[in-house]
């Protein structure tokens, strides 16, 4: 009995035992928790009163590591705005957003965007949903879409053809069914010209959407 | 017209009294079983069978392409991620949480092509889960050390009138 006892009163101190049965006294008064709880208090968490305490004191922790991060952060913005400023970043590549496709192109590229589009051959665009932007040294991310004159890229419109056929056939057996339908999608072909990095790498007023709503 | 014998007459003409005529409509179906091999090329009453069920195929497998590449590219990412020990799932979260918008395609042409613009992102990822206390993240090991965020992954930063008018 008395191990049972103080299996219930240390769960009782550990936490709230939900169960009014167990703890109250009316009904098991031999079982009650209440009393025998002051009793087993002191073998659970000896008291500190005897012994020496020093208390530490609250100390402000200054903010070296974000210091030292911005820093660090400071310095390679500071080294890729100079590779751009010497044109020494390579050959880009981007990642840019068009027509509900990404594509990954670098200049020279040919890509074809399926489906109706309205640009007409000649056209030159410069596409500004720009996701990411790639050098030789260097990445530039977008959140989703890099700021806007961040990066230019060019592009014209080569070609507006129609796609091979393709036999749309649905056939189904033993109930005369069949329909057959000819498709020919539209193709448009963009010749990418050049990408290139404008602006500067970190610059606030460059934070996206504030010349969105300029316009 | 001119006919040089009475039967080329008749094939011209017989559309009008009974349809296509038997011999050109037979030649539409075999012009589409030339490649096949064995009695479906050259048995009208087989071959008939096997264009059909080749169209069907064309038609369903035009669908099943797609689904087919993005099986795929979901491969491809989730190799090149476990190359730099982040399992997919943590590259997907982490970039989606981060706003990179990037598709699954653009993410598998980057791990195939821009491996160093992929290690990046897969570091960015698992920072992001780190930060954010992805489950079980501490199980990947030592996070990349290179990688300041500076809690600007998760502050969002709102430019009042005044700034953007300057």
């Amino acid at each position: 009995m008395a191990l049972t006892l103080v299996r219930i009163c240390t769960r009782s101190l550990i936490k709230p035992i939900r169960s009014s049965i167990v703890c109250n006294p009316k009904i098991f008064p031999e079982r009650s928790c209440v009393k025998k709880l002051h009793g087993t208090k002191a073998s659970l968490f000896p008291s500190t009163s005897g012994q020496s305490f020093t208390p530490v004191k609250q100390e402000v922790l200054t903010d070296d590591l974000s210091k030292e991060e911005k820093r660090f952060a400071d310095e390679t913005i500071a080294l890729v705005n100079e590779q751009i400023k010497e044109n020494k970043e390579g050959r880009l590549f981007a990642v840019i957003h068009v027509a509900g496709k990404q594509f990954k192109v670098t200049s020279e590229d040919i890509i074809v965007i399926h489906g109706h589009w309205d640009p007409k051959p000649g056209n030159e665009i410069e596409f500004e949903k720009v996701l990411a932007v790639g050098a030789k040294d260097f990445s530039l991310i977008g959140r989703p879409v890099l700021p806007l004159g961040l990066v230019t890229v060019k592009g014209t419109v080569v070609e507006k053809d129609l796609s091979h056929t393709k036999t749309h056939f649905i056939l189904v057996r033993r109930k005369q069914h069949r329909r057959i339908n000819f498709i020919r999608s539209e193709h448009t072909m963009v010749r990418i010209n050049e990408i290139k990095i404008k602006g500067e790498v970190g610059a606030i007023e460059n934070e996206e959407g504030v010349r969105r709503i300029e316009h | 017209m001119v006919f040089t014998t009475v039967a080329q007459f008749v094939r011209a003409n017989i559309n009008k009294i009974k349809g296509p005529d038997e011999f050109w409509r037979k030649r539409r179906i075999f012009r589409l079983t030339a490649h096949f091999i064995g009695r479906k090329r050259n048995c009208y009453s087989l071959a008939i069978r096997g264009a059909h069920r080749a169209l069907q195929y064309a038609t369903k497998g035009r669908h099943l392409k797609k689904k087919d590449m993005k099986d795929l590219w979901l491969q491809r990412v989730s190799a090149g991620s476990e190359e730099h020990g982040v399992p997919f799932p943590v590259l997907q979260k982490g970039l989606i949480r981060s706003d990179v918008l990037l598709s699954q395609k653009t993410l598998s042409e980057l791990a195939t092509w821009e491996p160093r613009t992929f290690k990046a992102l897969t570091q960015l990822a698992w920072t992001k889960g780190v930060e954010d206390g992805f489950n079980r993240i501490e199980t990947l090991g030592e996070p990349p050390k290179n990688v300041v965020t500076r809690g600007m992954l998760t502050k969002e930063v709102y430019l009042s009138d005044d700034e953007t008018k300057k």
